[in-house]
């Protein structure tokens, strides 16, 4: 066999590695790391007393709790929805694949904000299904409802991305062989495909959760920015900038920013686990 | 277990794929798909298995269309050529997925499933790699490890898609006799593709030859080998000399060569063509009177390839001779030779029109 370290030891002679390195970090610490760290420096800038009750504030903390119960509402939905489109269009043949496909990438390919406004085209009360809803007291824009119908859609490309490409390198004779050894269909996906698509769902979720979590054209159309009942962070902290209260605008963003962080932290714990467990 | 492909169709869009294939398999027979590449050997294995299904045609098994049978009822064995096996399991757990899989009331006890993946692993010789990852594994280790898991639900079709394609030349030799033997103790039915003639005509009871999705010629061996059906199958049994020559008066007339093996033909007077393996050339060495010239001489082991131009048309015929032979007769570059041919197959429009004598 021959030494796995031999072509990296082979390039230490020459510098393209430390320049590349330098070049990369500089340019994390310029595009990255400043604006990370001028959210911070901002938010704390008249002190962290103001920095707590800026966060406390009843409408910011109606936010904080909106944003995250978007995030656990739309992300079991288009984990669900990616999955199954993805083994739909990867392991079987059917009439209107492609078109699916196609599908898939639309939210991906039209700008957040004519999604936004397409809802509220057809649900709005001017909308085309507008009076049948309020004929029968359904309020869906500039509530709630609305706010995850449209994060939902402009989302929903992540986790199917990610994993068709995955599995359409992955083939088809794993599961093939599932079935003439007698896996049922759903035997199959939870024994033999998933446990070999399980990075690439992490990675897509955490993906679209940041999405989720981010997301400000679509939502912003269709919220109604009824502060403290249908604003998003996103929109929250556009609402407190425009207010002219910067410190409240920044406190707002690294609450978003800490989501964040939260978020890949939780990732990085679950391939740790998981990578412990194997060795 | 037999099974019976009657009248076989399948098309991937407007491409015939298989078009009509006939075939009775008979029970513990080990039969090979030969053709070319995209001949359909895959497609038909497929539809056996259950993971494709044909537009015409039936295939009956104890009497009954399997056609209507999902891949999970049917219990045959699939084996494909780069082995599909699950790599986040262990080779044991490979193994036990058949059985791991069936719903509580006829899953055996984890101590039966166990026993039998020991089981398993000692008749693949694999013992004692049962806790290792497919990754960890040799080519001919995995094809193994692919076999044992397809043989673990018992399969009375096992079904086999170029199942040595992927290794060198030595452990195809060695896993393709010991797959025999694994045959004739398990007692199955074996359908095996490829498209090695050698491995087909070593180890199957019958050889089905496919060319575009058709089938050319079925039988054993010796038949296949003896009694190509047309000039394709010849071809694809390996290099053979192809003459065009005249048929006069019921006699084949080629320059040199003596065919007197073709004493009799009941053809009209016509052109043919003559084919000629190279094993069936005897070369012997000539002064002036003789026919050809050796052209190129290359090494084969014990024997040798040479190349002779004829006189005249310089037609290019190619003999194996024996090596030492050769040195005794003094036979080399630039020597005259007589040519004479032992064997010979002489076909009209694609028909054979001579048995072999
Ligand atoms: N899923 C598919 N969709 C469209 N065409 C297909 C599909 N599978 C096979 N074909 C076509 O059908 C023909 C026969 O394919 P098949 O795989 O049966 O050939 P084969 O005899 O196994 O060839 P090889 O020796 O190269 O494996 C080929 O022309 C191939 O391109
Ligand atoms: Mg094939």
């Amino acid at each position: 066999m021959t030494d796995p370290m031999a072509p990296l030891a082979a390039t230490r002679a020459n510098r393209t590695p430390a320049i590349l390195i330098a070049v990369g970090a500089v340019l994390t610490a310029l595009f990255i790391a400043a604006p990370l760290l001028v959210i911070f420096d901002q938010a704390l800038s008249k002190g962290i007393d103001v920095y707590r009750a800026n966060i406390l504030h009843p409408e910011t903390l109606h936010a904080i709790w909106l944003t995250t119960l978007t995030a656990l509402v739309v992300l079991p939905i288009n984990i669900a929805f990616g999955v199954t489109a993805a083994w739909a269009i990867t392991k079987f043949e059917f009439r209107g694949k492609r078109l699916l496909l196609t599908a898939i990438d639309l939210p991906f390919s039209i700008s957040p904000i004519v999604a936004g406004v397409s809802y509220l085209l057809l649900y709005g009360g001017l909308g085309l299904w507008g009076p049948w809803l309020m004929d029968r007291d359904i309020r869906i824009m500039f509530s709630v409802p609305a706010i995850f119908l449209v994060t939902m859609f402009v989302t929903s490309p992540f986790v199917a991305r990610e994993l068709i490409t995955l599995m359409q390198a992955q083939g088809r004779e794993r599961e093939e062989v599932a079935a003439t050894l007698g896996a049922s269909g759903w035997q199959m996906f939870r024994r033999v495909t998933l446990p070999n698509i399980k990075w690439a769902l992490l990675y897509g979720a955490v993906l679209c959760n940041a999405r989720v979590m981010g997301e400000f054209g679509a939502v912003s159309v269709v919220s109604g920015n009824l502060r403290g009942q249908t604003n998003t962070l996103p929109l929250q902290v556009q609402l407190l900038y425009h207010d002219y209260n910067a410190t409240g605008a920044f406190a707002a963003a690294s609450v978003l920013t800490l989501l964040a962080f939260v978020t890949l932290i939780l990732k990085a714990i679950l391939e740790r686990k998981a990578f412990d467990r194997r060795s | 277990m037999g099974i019976d492909i009657q009248q076989l169709g399948k098309n991937f869009g407007k491409q015939p794929v298989l078009r009509g294939v006939d075939l009775t398999i008979a029970d513990r027979e080990l039969v090979a798909l030969l053709g070319p590449s995209g001949s359909g050997k895959t497609t038909l294995l497929r539809i056996l298995a259950g993971l494709e299904w044909p537009d015409r045609g039936d295939v009956v098994v104890n009497g009954q269309s399997w056609l209507n049978q999902p891949p999970q009822l049917r219990k045959v064995g699939l084996v494909f050529q780069h082995y599909a096996l699950f790599e986040h399991m262990t080779i044991a757990e490979n193994i036990a997925f058949g059985l791991r899989v069936r719903d509580r009331k006829t899953r055996p006890s984890d101590a039966t499933i166990m026993a039998k993946v020991e089981e398993l692993l000692s008749l693949m010789e694999l013992a004692g790699l049962g806790q290792r990852y497919p990754a960890q594994l040799s080519g001919g280790q995995r094809q193994r490890v692919a076999l044992a898991r397809a043989l673990a639900i018992e399969p009375q079709v096992l079904l086999l898609d170029e199942p040595f394609g992927a290794l060198d030349a030595r452990v195809r030799r060695d896993l393709r006799r010991w797959l025999r033997s694994i045959h004739d103790r398990l007692g199955m039915t074996t359908v095996f593709v490829t498209h090695d003639q050698e491995e087909a005509l070593e180890i199957a009871d019958r050889i089905v030859i496919l060319n575009e999705g058709q089938i050319v010629q079925i039988g054993t061996p010796e038949e296949i080998y003896d009694h190509p059906a047309t000039p394709f199958v010849q071809r694809f049994l390996g290099g053979v000399n192809e003459i065009p020559v005249g048929v006069f008066a019921g006699r084949v007339q080629v320059d040199g060569i003596e065919p007197r093996f073709l004493s009799s033909l009941a053809t009209a007077n016509n052109g043919a063509t003559l084919f000629i393996r190279p094993q069936d050339i005897d070369v012997s060495p000539a002064a002036a009177d003789g026919i050809a010239t050796i052209q190129t001489v290359s090494f084969l082991g014990d024997q040798a390839r040479v190349e002779l131009a004829m006189d005249g048309d310089e037609t290019i015929i190619e003999a194996e001779l024996n090596r030492v032979q050769m040195r005794d007769d003094k036979l080399d570059r630039g020597q005259r030779v007589h040519v004479k041919a032992r064997h010979g197959r002489l076909y009209q429009n694609d028909v054979a029109c001579t048995a072999q004598p």
